[in-house]
């Protein structure tokens, strides 16, 4: 490109600062919703891997049983009987730290001896720190790691953040327990990893960790190194399978990380889905403002072509500006979307721990890939965006006329192909969605919702021709002259009505969503939740759920007055060799809905079904549990499930409705899961009160009689509003979207509107000059506007509609499993159709007061 | 003035008809029309507005395209280019010179001068710079080459159209209504610049217009008449006579007063 034009591309930079920002504002909101939620993703996800993996260490192989562990004889066979070296037991789950603000640890139980080849943390490399001067601080500390009980170690940044010393106590609660700990040393490391992993893990000697997790004689797992290409590793893995005890498997190490991705791979992927949509609302911005450069400088760009500049040089040109615009922009967007992940980190971490796993995410994790892909991204869709007008640019005739009207003539000549375009996009959109894969899925919603767009051009022409009769009838010459205005402006106008209709739909879509869904649960949570009062662990979600009960809170709480009876649940994983990830059952002692979940698939009617649940070896499956395994229900289907007397079959006799947890589970008599896996604790109690009873005295009564036992107890009310709370914590990123939506919505048609403004300066000043007055134009502006709201409010309805059955139907049940009931109210569209219509109105307040700035002298001069 | 002209023609129009719509009406600009003219002379293009003398020019440029017909400039047949090639041809051998004087506003005036030149493939800034420095001080504005166009009157913006229409040394110079939207004596200045330069470049001018000032100075005058073109040889005839005339006026003025007066400025 010459240096002219160079120069003439910067010049108009230049004098433009605002469109210039907006620009920036468009490529930077894309990139850095995208670029934030990428790292709150991969935040999480390097924060679960480095509280497992650099556990894992250097293991490939791993024996595990169920969530409450195995005999430890396993360990002393393998090292004595086999004689194999390169294994390692470990004890461990979370607990929460009193002087750390409560915030889960794990708590790592080792075999200081046995970690020398799988991790480096109390080995050499590993420096400790034990507050002492003496030379042989490190030997010493060590000697009392393994000899006094109650003794732990933890990361030194940890410790430095908390203000913590060797010699210092720690209390941990674990379950209803209580214990008191002293860190007796400090561990520093080179290793960046394993420094940022230690700043959630305490280690303990392994007899500590066993007091202290209630598993005395139990390990969770033992890790091992075995190369499976070497033939004595491969006879001495035989050796390890053939004595392990029913329950308990040999994998390896890299499965259970998988299992891990997979459970969160849906969830990720929504939020991804969303970082686009923020991409694609980016790409919006940019494409309005560069039409609107274009359009300002149309007449500069006919001088040019009349000249002999080319068509290519002038793409070239607004290409190249669009490209260092958005470097900048996006450049911009990585440095907001850092600073954005600090929020979007915690509210991806909520989610994560409240519905999947226990992360405790310390750091964000910013990786150059991240960056690289932002940047790419952010670039790429702005110049993406800036196609359209760039090319729309080249057809600026070369002379100085502006024909405004060959524009229009091209416009209405593509309607027909465009139409025929948007419905064959949303009939393959309609296609895709009937695909199993969620990506494909995604695009699908995509593709439809472009498809719509597109037919929406149609649609305006058709309305407002509709409209017209009533405008004219209302707004006298000016109600007469709107909607022509709108016609004759259809490239302009049609562009800023889609958007506003997407923007609606996708309001509407979203609410009604969300709305049906939150109906959905409130309904299930009144028909679950039939008892009186709850009595849990307080943090029992996630990967916490195991932390039990003692059965002696059962009797405890039976003797506090007013109480008719007291019913319990035992949630547990377990492991199924038909599964990678781990089974959670709730073995149940009663029906704690009282006969009224909802049955999709079974054999009987659910009275029925849970009293053989309740009485015989029989399970129930919730439908999350089912669709995450791809599950049909069918008489005769039955889940293999590992116990301590080996794999043993339980027949699924149907298939409920449930919302507790985003993984499935499985519900099963109490008795049976008791005889199988020998464990008598429990995790939740359900307390009925007796009739006529005040039911908060109870709560308080019960609260007295539990004090000091840490557990939560809450009345039938209070856990119904914490769930619909963590509901609505978990879709409260969708008002952001919402909010963002409606944004774009006003800055598409302002930016429109502006647009045409230029281009029709002379029309308002003949006008002008021909005696409309200056509130008569203020009248027509917004009768424009208020005429394209309405456009796009009606056209959004039944978009949003669409999308709504799409996002309920398909992808809510794709990515989590949960069947909802789409539940219409009124509201919904009556609110998205106020957005249209107050966007649309105040998006033409600017313009009218700009039209009405114009003087009648200077416009005719022009012409 | 020449009197034999060199052949072949430099601008050969041959059958040309040119039809605009209009909702659904067809108008017809431009009905089989042909004409020739040679290197350096100054052609005159007369009718009313809207008669379709924007037309032929924007035809002979390249900016638009003929229903029917070729024009050949300098054995070039513009009609068979693609648009590209109509583009890089109007860069090369077509200055222009509007009634609306179209100067970029975010350029100054020496850049807008030097744009021509330096869109010409192979050529540096500097010479650029150097060759519309001295185009800008022939049509008398070389202090001006820092301003923006804004800043300039209507006359001296169509001084520094006419400095950019000249500075690549194009074959053929087009000017629409040139004097449209100028005062009557800055009208009369900016005729005599643009056929003193383009004279003294020895370039072909064709000139839409409706003023008949010009009248004495065409070397050939051509009417259109309902889209049909007619060559005014009667006008020219009365042109000659008035030049005469003029002459003969000044050689008597000459006489009396050394400085030179414009033929324009006479009665």
């Amino acid at each position: 490109m010459s240096p002219t034009l160079l120069r003439l591309m910067w010049r108009h930079i230049q004098r433009r600062p605002t469109q210039t920002l907006l620009f920036l504002i468009g490529v930077m909101i894309g990139v850095a919703m995208m670029v934030s939620i990428d790292i709150a993703n991969n935040s999480a996800r390097t924060a679960f891997e480095l509280s497992t993996e650099s556990i894992v260490g250097k293991a490939t192989h791993e024996i595990s049983g169920s969530s409450t562990g195995f005999d430890q004889s396993v360990y002393t066979q393998i090292r004595t009987d086999i004689g194999w070296r390169q294994a390692a037991p470990i004890v461990t789950d979370f607990v929460l730290a009193e002087e750390l603000d409560e915030q889960p640890l794990r708590l790592f139980g080792i075999d200081p001896f046995a970690e020398a080849p799988f991790r480096n943390y109390v080995t050499a490399s590993g420096d400790i720190d034990t507050g002492a001067s003496t030379e042989n601080a490190d030997l010493i500390a060590l000697a009392r790691f393994l000899v006094e009980p109650n003794t732990v170690l933890m990361g030194q940044e940890l410790a430095q953040r908390y203000d913590l010393s060797p010699g210092d106590t720690l209390t941990l609660q674990y379950g209803d327990e209580r214990h008191t700990v002293t860190v007796i040393g400090l561990l520093s490391t080179e290793d960046e990893l394993t420094a940022r992993a230690l700043q959630s893990l305490l280690i303990a000697d392994i007899s500590t960790a066993q007091e202290l997790l209630e598993m005395e004689g139990s390990l969770t797992r033992i890790d091992l190194i075995l190369d499976t290409d070497n033939d004595a590793d491969r006879s001495a893995q035989q050796q390890i399978e053939a004595i392990l005890p029913p329950g308990v498997t040999l994998n390896t190490a890299a499965a259970r990380r998988n299992s891990v991705g997979e459970m969160t791979e849906a969830f990720e992927l929504n939020l991804t889905a969303l970082s686009l949509l923020a991409l694609v609302v980016g790409m919006f911005l940019v494409y309005n403002t560069v039409t609107f450069s274009v359009v300002q400088r149309r007449p500069i760009l006919g001088i040019m072509r009349s000249l002999g500049v080319t068509r290519r040089q002038v793409f070239a040109m607004i290409w190249a500006e669009a490209a260092l615009l958005s470097a900048i922009g996006a450049a911009l967007g990585l440095g907001l979307g850092i600073i954005l992940a600090r929020f979007t980190v915690d509210a991806v971490t909520q989610t994560v721990n409240e519905s999947f796993f226990t992360v405790s995410v310390r750091q964000i994790s910013v990786t150059p890939w991240i960056l690289a892909k932002g940047m790419v991204v952010g670039v790429g869709s702005a110049l993406l965006a800036a196609f359209l007008p760039a090319y729309e640019a080249t057809y600026t005739p070369p002379t100085s006329a502006n024909r405004r009207s060959d524009i229009e003539q091209r416009m209405l000549k593509l309607v027909p192909y465009v139409t025929a375009f948007g419905v064959a996009a949303a009939l393959l959109g309609s296609l895709l969605l009937t695909s199993q894969n969620l990506v494909i899925n995604l695009s699908g919603v995509f593709s439809v919702v472009i498809g719509m767009a597109l037919i929406t051009i149609l649609a305006t022409i058709i309305m407002t021709q509709i409209i017209r009769p009533v405008t004219s009838r209302v707004g006298g010459v000016v109600g007469r002259m709107a909607p022509r205005s709108i016609l004759r402006n259809l490239s302009r106008t049609s562009i800023a009505i889609t958007a506003l209709m997407l923007a609606v739909s996708v309001i509407v879509g979203v609410t009604a969503m969300v709305g049906s869904f939150r109906i959905t649960v409130e309904n299930w949570l009144a028909d679950t939740l039939r008892a009186d009062i709850f009595i849990s662990q307080p943090n029992n979600t996630g990967s916490l759920v195991s932390v039990p009960v003692s059965p002696d809170v059962i009797s405890e709480v039976e003797a506090v007055d007013g109480i008719e009876r007291v019913t319990y649940v035992r949630s547990v994983t377990v492991q199924s060799p038909e599964y990678d990830q781990p089974v959670l059952i709730n073995a149940v002692m009663s029906d704690i809905s009282e006969g009224r979940r909802t049955v999709i698939a079974g054999s009987d009617d659910y009275e029925t079904m849970i009293q053989r649940v309740l009485n015989g070896e029989a399970v129930l499956m919730t439908e999350v549990f089912a669709n995450n395994r791809d599950l049909e229900w069918e008489d005769g289907l039955t889940l293999t499930l590992l116990t301590n007397e080996g794999p043993r079959d339980f027949p699924v006799l149907g298939v409920y409705q449930d919302f507790s947890s985003t993984q499935g589970s499985i519900m099963m008599g109490l008795a049976t899961y008791r005889r199988y896996w020998d464990d008598e604790m429990i995790s939740n109690l359900a307390v009925y009160v007796e009739e006529g009873a005040d039911i908060d005295a109870v709560v308080a009564g019960v609260q007295e009689q539990l004090v000091g036992r840490g557990l939560l107890v809450r009345s039938n009310r209070e856990l119904r509003r914490s769930a619909l709370e963590v509901f609505d914590r978990t879709f409260a990123i969708t008002s952001a979207l919402n909010l963002l939506a409606t944004i774009v919505a006003f800055i598409g048609i302002l930016s429109a509107l502006m647009a045409l403004q230029i281009e029709r300066r002379r029309e308002i000043g003949v006008m002008r000059a021909n005696g409309l007055t200056r509130r008569q134009l203020w009248k027509l502006t917004l009768w424009e506007t208020g005429i394209m709201g309405t456009i796009a409010g009606i056209v959004a309805m039944p978009v949003g509609l669409v999308l709504s059955i799409i996002l309920i139907y398909i992808i809510n049940l794709r990515s989590f499993g949960w069947s909802l009931t789409l539940s219409l109210r009124v509201e919904f569209f009556l609110q998205a159709f106020a957005v249209a219509i107050i966007a649309a109105l105040l998006a033409g307040i600017y313009p009218a007061w700009q039209a009405g700035r114009i003087q009648p002298v200077e416009a005719i001069r022009a012409e | 003035m020449p009197n034999q002209p060199p052949s072949p023609p430099l601008v050969q129009i041959r059958d040309i008809t040119k039809r605009y719509t209009e909702a659904g009406n067809e108008r017809l600009v431009l009905d089989h029309v042909d004409l020739s003219f040679y290197a350096g002379e100054f052609v005159v293009l007369l009718g009313p507005s809207g008669s379709g003398k924007s037309t032929l020019l924007n035809l002979i440029s390249g900016v638009d395209e003929a229903d029917s017909g070729s024009i050949f400039i300098n054995e070039t047949e513009v009609t068979a280019l693609n648009e590209r090639d109509r583009t890089l041809f109007r860069r090369q051998s077509i200055g222009i010179v509007f009634q609306s004087f179209n100067l970029i506003p975010t350029l100054t005036v020496l850049e807008n001068v030097s744009l021509p030149y330096e869109l010409q493939p192979n050529t540096n800034r500097s010479t650029a710079i150097q060759e519309a420095q001295q185009f800008l001080a022939r049509v008398g504005l070389g202090d001006r080459g820092g301003s923006y166009p804004d800043r300039l009157s209507g006359g001296q913006q169509q001084r520094v159209a006419i400095a950019r229409a000249l500075v690549h040394q194009p074959l053929l110079i087009l000017a629409d209504e040139p004097t449209g939207n100028l005062d009557h004596n800055t009208s009369d200045e900016i005729l005599n610049l643009l056929l003193e330069t383009t004279r003294a470049a020895g370039k072909t001018l064709l000139m839409a217009t409706h003023s008949m000032e010009v009248i004495p100075l065409a070397d050939r005058i051509f009417r259109i008449d309902n889209a049909k073109l007619i060559e005014d040889t009667e006008r020219l005839k009365q042109g000659a006579v008035l030049r005469a005339e003029i002459e003969a006026r000044m050689a008597d003025e000459n006489r009396k007063t050394p400085e030179a007066i414009s033929p324009l400025e006479q009665p």
